[in-house]
């Protein structure tokens, strides 16, 4: 599961971006509804907000990948510029909203599992929480016991979201005709619950878009692929998720969308014309394995990520023990499904998407700063370069100037979930500390 | 434990099939070579560092980490340079340096120095002295002591009518012949002009016949 020295290098560009998308559109699935709920009549332009943050996170991303062509992503490309500390600590953040990716995930699907039966008038009596806690269970049983992540499941389920939101759900309400009134459409005179809040979420929409630089050391020519499968991504994710946004504020009350925003695309599904009967069905299911996809990939990648900073010697090795029998990080995936438990455990999915992502925007913004040392550097080829502003790659500046007020406002707005970042930061701080010091004692102690 | 190598590029086909090769194999390449031929590598899953000088290709270096480098391949056409990076990556801890060498006048410097060299002008004569039938021999060291001597027999080579069977028992070696490019497995076999003999056995013996030969 985790010989990353030899990944089999098969993955094709549509792989790549497909892959990508999937765990980058799922934040935006997830998110939808709250943000639209917070903007009122304003979702429309906060989407337009959220979508130029992703093109420039993506097009950082995939600028950064046109240079690495092995698995690593983030932290390889911060280590690069900033050095090992700096990238230990980005890498640290990203791995949070892996374990945070595991709770909203199980949790999620579990809500839109009962959201779809009370439809049908069947009511689960199991909570929420409990039914996603069985679902991590069974996450964890299957990561911990050597199921191979399959880029081919991961593919069928992201082709099948493809087929069902895009063939479905959008060509089916825009051939019926939408009414285009920019920007409120049908939610003229809704005013925003917080319009603060809403940039704030927005900023945060499409999280995991970080996903298209893991995966450089399984494409077959990776310095080409990433950045060829960052564009087709911006278009995918930038044409479906603003569609969507049209179509909710179209065809679900404002008012109707306020009593369950997370079952936000199950209402837009249930309001398309013609199929919308079917299409609830096919919603609910396609959300139900995105979600439990995205949180099966935060098992994978987290056990990942600790399994590589523990091989790079920046985590204790315990991290990186494999189970004798299973040959998995058992560890690392214990501790993934502690947290993903503790995060579950209230069922309060707005406060799981209150602390989700703002580290990953930190992570973001680190990259896209790496990105401009980088090209000054100018001691690595890659594929892809964007125009130059005073030697600087104007991804960079964009980027930088986007995600810092990201992160300004989710900052400001989330700052009483501050102290789990916090926490999480000095989790990985100690660790690093009492190594790096071990280290610079037993240099110093060298005989000469 | 990721495989890495770093290769310097040698300006012609054979950099682009070794770092195909070295993928292939599992390893992480670092390839140093210069911004035009930069582009012809885009297809492979390499790291392409960039290089114009001596300073930059200092500075190109300090991006790798040599920690991780399990061979470094320094086939510039430039011999000086080879030796040089080789000196300082075996200085700093790569454990396998190969290096090609045009002229001998380094040859000695590089084994002291404990890096395998492809002697590129040695190569370039046994290409021609095979493709001409000129006289040719060549000792391969394969493992510990063994190694494999090929030879071709001209008009002027004194094992001329000895037998595979003689030469065997004389230098204890394993002994084939290829005539007319067929094995011949015979041990009664007299040796002619334009055999190719191909010996296995010890260094010491394999030398002592081809001194004899």
């Amino acid at each position: 599961m985790l010989r990353r020295d030899w990944l089999r290098r098969d993955l094709s560009t549509l792989d790549i971006m497909v892959l990508a998308r999937n765990d980058a559109q799922s934040t935006y699935y997830l998110l939808i509804g709250f943000i639209a709920l917070y903007a009122g009549e304003y979702a429309f332009l906060v989407a337009l907000y959220a979508i130029a943050l992703m093109i420039a996170i993506a097009l950082s991303y995939g600028e950064m990948g046109s240079h690495f062509p092995e698995t690593g992503g983030s932290y390889l490309y911060v280590k690069y510029s900033f050095g090992p500390t700096v990238g230990y600590l980005s890498a640290w953040l990203l791995a949070l909203d892996q374990l945070i990716m595991i709770s909203y995930g199980t949790l999620d699907s579990a809500l839109y599992l009962k959201g779809v039966l009370s439809m049908y008038g069947l009511n689960l009596w199991i909570p929420a929480n409990i039914l996603a806690a069985i679902l991590s269970t069974l996450l964890f049983t299957v990561t911990l016991t050597g199921i191979r992540e399959s880029a081919r499941v991961a593919l069928a389920i992201a082709f099948l979201d493809i087929f069902i939101v895009f063939a479905i759900i959008l060509v089916f309400n825009i051939a019926t005709g939408l009414e285009l009134k920019p920007p409120s459409f049908k939610w003229e005179g809704r005013e925003p619950v917080s319009l603060f809040l809403a940039l704030a979420l927005a900023s945060r929409g499409f999280t995991g878009i970080d996903s298209i630089g893991q995966l450089a050391g399984e494409a077959r020519s990776p310095l080409i692929q990433v950045p060829r499968a960052t564009f087709a991504l911006i278009i995918a994710m930038g044409f479906i998720s603003l569609s969507l946004t049209v179509i909710l504020m179209n065809r679900v009350s404002y008012e109707v969308l306020s009593d369950n925003p997370e079952l936000a695309l199950l209402m837009i599904a249930e309001n398309t014309p013609y199929v919308g009967g079917v299409a609830v069905i096919l919603v609910a299911v396609n959300i139900i394995l995105i979600m439990l996809s995205a949180a099966l990939t935060g098992y994978i990648s987290f056990s990942r990520l600790t399994y590589m900073l523990s091989d790079e010697r920046l985590l204790p090795r315990r991290l990186a023990i494999v189970h004798p029998r299973f040959r998995t990080p058992y560890v690392a995936l214990i501790i993934a499904y502690i947290v993903s438990l503790l995060f579950i455990a209230p069922g309060d999915l707005k406060f799981i998407i209150e602390v989700y992502a703002i580290a990953s925007l930190i992570n973001y913004l680190l990259v896209s700063l790496s990105l401009g040392v980088l090209e000054r550097r100018g001691r690595l080829h890659g594929g892809f370069k964007s125009p130059r502003i005073a030697g600087t790659p104007v991804t960079t500046i964009i980027g930088a100037v986007l995600i810092s007020f990201g992160i300004v406002l989710s900052l400001v707005e989330r700052y009483h979930v501050l102290w789990i970042l916090a926490f999480w930061l000095l989790l990985g701080i100690l660790p690093y500390g009492v190594r790096a010091s071990r280290r610079f004692i037993s240099f110093n102690m060298k005989p000469p | 434990m990721k495989r890495e190598a770093l290769i310097l590029d040698d300006f012609s086909d054979a950099t682009l099939n070794l770092v195909e090769v070295l993928i292939g194999n599992g390893f992480t390449v670092h390839l140093l070579t210069n911004s035009e031929r930069a582009r012809m590598f885009l297809l492979e899953p390499t790291y392409i560092h960039l290089f114009d000088d001596l300073s930059s290709l200092a500075d190109a270096l300090s991006d790798i980490n040599l920690d991780n480098v399990e061979v470094a391949l320094l086939l510039s056409p430039n011999d000086e340079l080879n030796l040089m990076l080789a000196k300082m990556l075996r200085e700093r801890g790569v454990p396998r340096v190969v290096v090609t060498l045009r002229g001998s006048r380094g040859v000695e410097e590089a084994r002291e120095l404990g890096v395998d060299v492809i002697d590129v002008s040695h190569h370039i004569m046994n290409r021609v002295q095979r493709f001409l039938q000129l006289r040719y021999s060549r000792i391969t060291p394969i493992s510990g002591d063994i190694g494999m001597l090929e030879m071709l027999i001209t008009g002027d080579s004194r094992i001329l009518g000895a037998t595979v069977m003689d030469l065997e028992r004389r230098y204890e070696a394993d002994i084939i012949v290829i005539r007319e490019g067929r094995l011949v497995r015979d041990p009664d076999t007299v040796l002619q002009v334009g055999d190719y003999l191909i010996a296995v056995g010890s260094m010491s013996s394999l030398s002592e016949l081809l001194r004899n030969a």
